[in-house]
Formats: structure tokens, C-alpha cells, sequence
């Protein structure tokens, strides 16, 4: 199996994430916005603005002929506007979003997690004044602006819009020295529909009394964590798989957990091992194991504390090249419990009990 | 495999049809606004809502479906932000800015807008003082472009031209023109104040300074022509508002620099989110400020030669402001 295929179906960006707290005391998650996705929806609205500006400067030369006094107000007026107001006036209409920011998938919100207010926005939009706009007018025009402008004068403003531009890869959150003003961070917002659960079909099967072709046990199940049982679940909900990328995959795993049986047709080998996979896993999260991925150790009754040293998403960003690593057996200390896991993948039925407390009983209509 | 259903199989199939029924209201909501759902799905929505979030707390617990759990984080967020960002009406927005934040913000800096008029003032009077002993001073100052002709070897009659506009005739359409190019330059100019003050307080500090030493010069140039009067009576009318609000501008950038510098009880991040969003609430209010002093400079002054008139519109202009900026909104902000 190639590397292409593996890297094609790996994660997205994730970035650094924050938690803001709500008052029902859950915490929302967010994904911090990449300095790439930044930079890209900063290049849409710039680009957007240009072709706003073009278009409009073809308009008042045509008006110039008829009124060439009203043509130039307008002018300065729509230069002044666009060069103040874009961002600021779609962020407060659309909360926190411009149309790059739309169409890349990002928001900004208020770092505390308060509504977005809007001298916020202000005052995150008006220091690209000193970010973007002033430096780019030097860089390009300075002759004009300033008579004899040295040449190190504009080495100066090319370094100083460098300094702003990768100011966010400075900091954690990827702020901007607007953001750091008005306290707003940039996150990722896209819209996520609700697919279909791959676990459901086989119920019918089993009500019809068949026997599941692919069967699993519990020291195979132990073969992957988390993180490959979600890049598992990314491959089958891709829509147009080709089939010798399930053919790879299967094989791969067969490998990898020491199957031996039945393995075709690849689609429903894989179905059905991502539906054991994730009853196993699962019922071990219950238990309060929760393992990362591969390569963090199973547990088999081992105190908890031993394997939560490393959080989730550190563990998931290292990742191991598969190739190069021997299959990870239990060590000696472990020994395998097979017989009573295997036919019990979802764990000991207890009802997960909620977080959160019941609901007053009268909503906050007076906020919405 | 023996097992039925899933634990968060089961779990999802109970809860899906909330999940959606809230999508779609909060969907609504971001497209039409609040006002589009009817009472029921009014009142069912904080509902569906603490479902949802009840939902995500034990999804993160019990499942590992990605998709679900993005889905859940997704809604969950988005209708948070419907349940707990009050909209008002945009009309609400604008009364409440100007009978409060903007007035209360600019006396909640008053020291570092003291400060830039001390800075404007200081420039001002050193230009003066010396364009005075010395006409020849008047070039260090005011850079030929900016002067327009009005240099030491103009005489009095061309100055006066300019003041009194006696020169060509101007039409009224130019005007307009004029200032609408007055109130994009000066907002400008007033805007880069506020956002320099986010990073080196020097340079609204040279700004300033700068701005006070134009004035400066210009002052002394007329007083040895003679013509102190007619020169405060071009200047006054809009000069009143444009300059303080090109000092308010300076005092909110002196105020986020020096929140920087001194954090004082807050976080230094924390102590710069404060004074950048008030401030951020006096630049706004400036540039209402730039237009009304651009409305003056374009129009009035250039048709209007009466003194006692320009005096009297630069009087009404700087009582004006004091009343605002001084007793304007004190009171308790309206529930």
C-alpha cells in the first residue's frame, strides 16, 4: 500500500482547540482557525474588494461624463467605505463573518464567549489600517505620500507588514493584533450535516437470525484506538471510494490485526470490522479507557492513571508511519481476556448518566 | 455479533428528530432572523437547545461517531450563539451609541485625551513661538504642498484671498466635492491615530505633535501679516470638531499603548481588550465627527465670509461638545 492513500484520507487541519464555558456547564469546543485558512479567506474579501472597486470605478468614469462633481464625491466616499467598512460592516451583519470567511469556513467570536459586540469588531478591523492598508500604500505609492521616500523606507514598511502578517504564527490562538485588541479569536465554523450511522443496518441481519460473516476478537479489536477507527469511518462515508483503495485497506488491516477469515467483499469486511471496532471501543470508553490510538498500550484492568498521561489530540498528532512499525502486541503483564470480551463488545450495561441537570422549567425568553 | 443496536447507535436514533427539528429553527433564525419563528417554535427553541447540549455532553462520552459528534459540536455552537446574542434593532444600536457609549467612553479616557491635546498644544505653541522670532522657521514646519502658496514671501492681500475666499469665484457643486474629500482624508488621518496607538505610542505622540506644529506655524505666519482674526475665523468653525476629534483619536491610541505598557490589577491582555474596545467605540464616534466638521469645512466656510458668523458657528460648535461629551449619558444605561 502506497503512502499517497494513506495521507489522502488523513485529518484536516486541527489546530490548537479552545473550550468556552456555557452556562448549562458544557463547554464548547472550538478549533482554532489555521494561519493558511486565515490568509485565504483575507485573500477572497481583498480579492473581493478590488473587483468591488474596479467595477465601481468603471461606473463613476462613465458617470463623470454627465456629473463629474458627484462621480468624484462618490469616489472618496466608496474608498473610504470599502477601505473602513467592508470587514467590519459583513462581520456585524453576519456575525463575525465576511464572505472569505464564509466560504473558507471560519468565524470570529468573542474570546470569552460573550455575544460579539460590535465595537469589537471595530476594533479588531480598524488596525488593519496600520496592518495592511498604510504599510501597502508606502510600499506601492510612496513617492507620492512622502517626496524622495528612501529606499530603506520601504524596506521598513515591507518589514513591518511582514511583522503583522505573521504575527498570528506567534501565538497559540493565531491572533491578530486586532484580535489581541478587541479580545475576539478566529475559529473554525463549517457546516456539518448529519449523515447516516454506518451501525445500522446490521441489526436487521441479526434479526433475521444470520450469523455476522466477519467475526473479530478481542485481542484483534485491540490492534487500533480512536483515531484509526475515525479515519476508518472517513474512508467508508467517502462516496466514491475506488475499490482497490478498500481492497488495500482491508488487506492492511487483515495484516495488521493477524485476520485470517473470510475478507469479501471488502465494502461489508470493512463495514462490519468498523461496527466491531466501535462496539469494542465504546464499551471500553464506558470503562473509562479511552484509548487515543495505536500506539498507546490497551489496558486490561490497569489503574487509569497510568494511561491518561497523554491527552488525545497530542497523541494524535504523532503519528508513527505504519510501515515502518512492527505489530504492537500486549506486553507479557497484559494477559489477553478474550473469552469473556469478545462476545460482549459493548462493555457492562450501564446507562450513561448526563452531565447536565434537568432544565428549569421557564426558558430565557427575555434573551433570545 | 450478537448486540443489536449500539450503545451511541440507540442514543442517536432517540434524539435525532430534536437534533433536527433545532437545526432547522436555528437555520431560521440565522437567515431571517428571530422574528420568523412563530411562538411555539419560539418557545420550544431554549428547549431543543439544552437537549442538544445535553446531547453533546454524553455524545463525548459514549460515542466515537465523528460525524455525529462534529454535528452535535456544530449546532450545539451555533445555537448557543441564537440563544445568547441578544439582537436589537439597528435603530436601538445607534440611540444607545450616541446618547451613551460613545460620550461615556470618550470621559472614560479623558486622561489620555487630555493628554493628546497636551501634545497638540505643546507642538503648537513651539511652532509659534518660533515661525514668530523667525518667518524663515515657517519651512520646517509646513511642507510647501500643504501650504498651497501661503508662505512667508505671500502678502497680506493673498493671504486674506484665501481666508475670505476672494479669489475665483467657487461654484456650489465643487464644494461638495471638496468635502467629501475633506471627511474621507481627515477620518482617515483620524483613524490611523487610534490604530498606531496599538502598537507605538510614539508615533501618535508624533503625530499629534505634528498636527499642533502645521497649526502652529500657520498661526504665526498670519499674526505677523495681521491677520490672527480672519485666519481663527476660517479655522474655528469645523476646527473646533475636527481637532478634537482628531484628539479623541489620539487619546484612544495613547490609551490601548499605555494599557499595554501598564497593565496595572488586569492581565496585560486583558487591560489591552478593554481599552481597544473602548477605544475602538471612540473611533467609530470620530468619524461622525470628521463628517459633520467636513459638512462645515466644505460648505460653510467657503460661502459664509461674515466673521461674527464664523465665530458664532465655531462657539455653538465647541459648547456643543462640552455638553455632550460632559453630560450626555451619565445617567444609568436603559434596561
Amino acid at each position: 500500500m502506497s503512502d499517497s492513500t494513506k495521507v489522502r484520507y488523513l485529518e484536516g487541519h486541527k489546530g490548537p482547540t479552545v473550550e468556552i464555558p456555557t452556562p448549562e456547564g458544557v463547554p464548547l469546543r472550538f478549533t482554532v482557525a489555521s494561519g493558511g485558512d486565515r490568509a485565504g479567506a483575507f485573500l477572497l474579501d481583498a480579492f473581493l474588494i478590488i473587483m468591488a472597486v474596479i467595477v465601481c470605478g468603471i461606473v463613476i468614469t462613465a458617470l463623470m461624463v454627465i456629473d463629474s462633481a458627484t462621480a468624484s464625491s462618490l469616489a472618496f466616499v466608496l474608498i473610504f467605505g470599502f477601505r473602513n467598512f467592508y470587514f467590519s460592516g459583513l462581520e456585524i451583519l453576519w456575525r463575525g463573518r465576511t464572505v472569505g470567511k464564509r466560504m473558507i469556513g471560519l468565524q470570529v467570536i468573542d474570546r470569552s464567549g460573550k455575544p460579539l459586540r460590535v465595537e469589537a469588531i471595530f476594533a479588531r478591523n480598524l488596525t488593519r489600517e496600520i496592518e495592511v492598508f498604510l504599510p501597502l500604500t508606502i510600499l506601492l505609492a510612496g513617492d507620492e505620500l512622502i517626496p524622495n521616500l528612501p529606499p530603506w523606507g520601504r524596506l521598513i514598511s515591507l518589514l513591518w507588514v511582514m511583522g503583522f502578517i505573521f504575527f498570528p504564527l506567534f501565538n497559540k490562538q493565531r491572533l491578530r493584533v486586532g484580535d489581541l485588541v478587541a479580545g475576539t479569536m478566529v475559529v473554525q465554523a463549517p457546516r456539518r450535516t448529519l449523515l447516516p450511522d454506518l451501525v445500522e443496518e446490521p441489526a436487521e441481519e441479526v434479526a433475521s437470525g444470520e450469523m455476522a460473516r466477519f467475526a473479530f476478537t478481542r485481542e484483534q479489536l485491540d490492534s487500533y484506538g480512536i483515531y484509526e477507527l475515525q479515519v476508518l469511518e472517513k474512508i467508508l462515508r467517502e462516496p466514491k471510494t475506488p475499490a482497490e483503495t478498500l481492497l488495500a485497506v482491508s488487506e492492511r488491516i487483515a495484516k495488521k490485526i493477524g485476520y485470517t477469515g473470510e475478507m469479501y467483499p471488502s465494502l461489508e469486511f470493512l463495514s462490519e470490522f468498523y461496527r466491531a471496532q466501535r462496539a469494542y471501543l465504546e464499551g471500553r470508553m464506558l470503562m473509562g479507557d479511552k484509548r487515543a490510538d495505536k500506539s498507546v498500550a490497551p489496558q486490561a484492568g490497569k489503574p487509569r492513571a497510568l494511561q491518561t498521561k497523554l491527552s488525545g489530540k497530542e497523541r494524535s498528532r504523532a503519528k508513527p508511519s505504519a510501515s515502518a512499525e512492527p505489530l504492537q502486541w500486549r506486553t507479557p503483564e497484559d494477559p489477553p481476556q478474550a473469552a469473556s470480551q469478545a462476545g460482549d463488545p459493548a462493555g457492562p450495561r450501564v446507562p450513561p448518566v448526563p452531565v447536565v441537570p434537568p432544565a428549569p422549567p421557564t426558558p430565557p425568553a427575555d434573551e433570545v | 455479533m450478537s448486540e443489536i443496536a449500539l450503545k451511541s447507535t440507540q442514543f442517536r436514533q432517540e434524539r435525532e428528530k430534536r437534533w433536527r427539528e433545532l437545526e432547522r429553527l436555528v437555520t431560521q433564525v440565522e437567515k431571517r432572523g428571530i422574528r420568523s419563528l412563530t411562538a411555539d417554535e419560539l418557545h420550544d427553541l431554549p428547549v431543543l437547545y439544552r437537549g442538544v447540549i445535553s446531547s453533546l455532553s454524553v455524545a463525548r462520552s459514549i460515542s466515537l461517531d465523528r460525524n455525529v459528534l462534529e454535528y452535535l459540536e456544530g449546532l450545539a455552537v451555533r445555537s448557543y450563539f441564537v440563544v445568547y446574542s441578544p439582537r436589537r434593532r439597528p435603530g436601538e444600536v445607534v440611540i444607545e451609541y450616541l446618547t451613551h457609549s460613545f460620550p461615556q467612553a470618550v470621559r472614560d479616557l479623558k486622561v489620555w485625551v487630555a493628554l493628546s491635546m497636551a501634545v497638540t498644544v505643546v507642538g503648537f505653541l513651539a511652532a509659534y513661538g518660533m515661525t514668530l522670532s523667525n518667518l524663515d522657521n515657517y519651512d520646517l514646519f509646513v511642507s510647501p504642498d500643504y501650504s498651497a502658496g501661503r508662505n512667508p514671501s505671500s502678502t497680506r492681500e493673498e493671504l486674506r484671498a484665501v481666508l475670505m475666499n476672494e479669489g475665483e469665484k467657487v461654484e456650489s457643486q465643487s464644494l461638495g466635492v471638496f468635502a467629501t474629500f475633506l471627511f474621507t482624508h481627515n477620518a482617515q488621518i483620524g483613524l490611523l491615530c487610534y490604530a498606531l496607538g496599538a502598537v507605538p505610542l510614539l508615533l501618535v505622540g508624533l503625530l499629534l505633535i505634528q498636527n499642533g506644529l502645521i497649526l502652529g506655524a500657520f498661526a504665526a505666519l498670519h499674526e505677523q501679516k495681521g491677520l490672527s482674526v480672519e485666519l481663527w475665523s476660517w479655522l474655528l468653525p469645523h476646527g473646533v470638531t475636527e481637532l478634537l476629534a482628531v484628539m479623541l483619536c489620539g487619546g484612544a491610541g495613547f490609551a490601548v499603548g499605555m494599557a499595554a505598557i501598564f497593565p496595572g490589577r488586569r492581565t496585560r491582555l486583558e487591560s489591552m481588550v478593554v481599552a481597544g474596545r473602548r477605544a475602538g467605540v471612540i473611533a467609530i464616534g470620530c468619524v461622525g465627527m470628521f463628517f459633520i466638521a467636513a459638512l462645515i469645512e466644505g460648505f460653510f466656510r467657503q460661502l459664509v465670509n461674515d466673521l461674527t458668523i464664523r465665530y458664532s458657528v465655531a462657539l455653538i460648535t465647541g459648547l456643543f461638545w462640552i455638553y455632550y461629551f460632559g453630560w450626555v449619558g451619565r445617567k444609568a444605561r436603559p434596561a
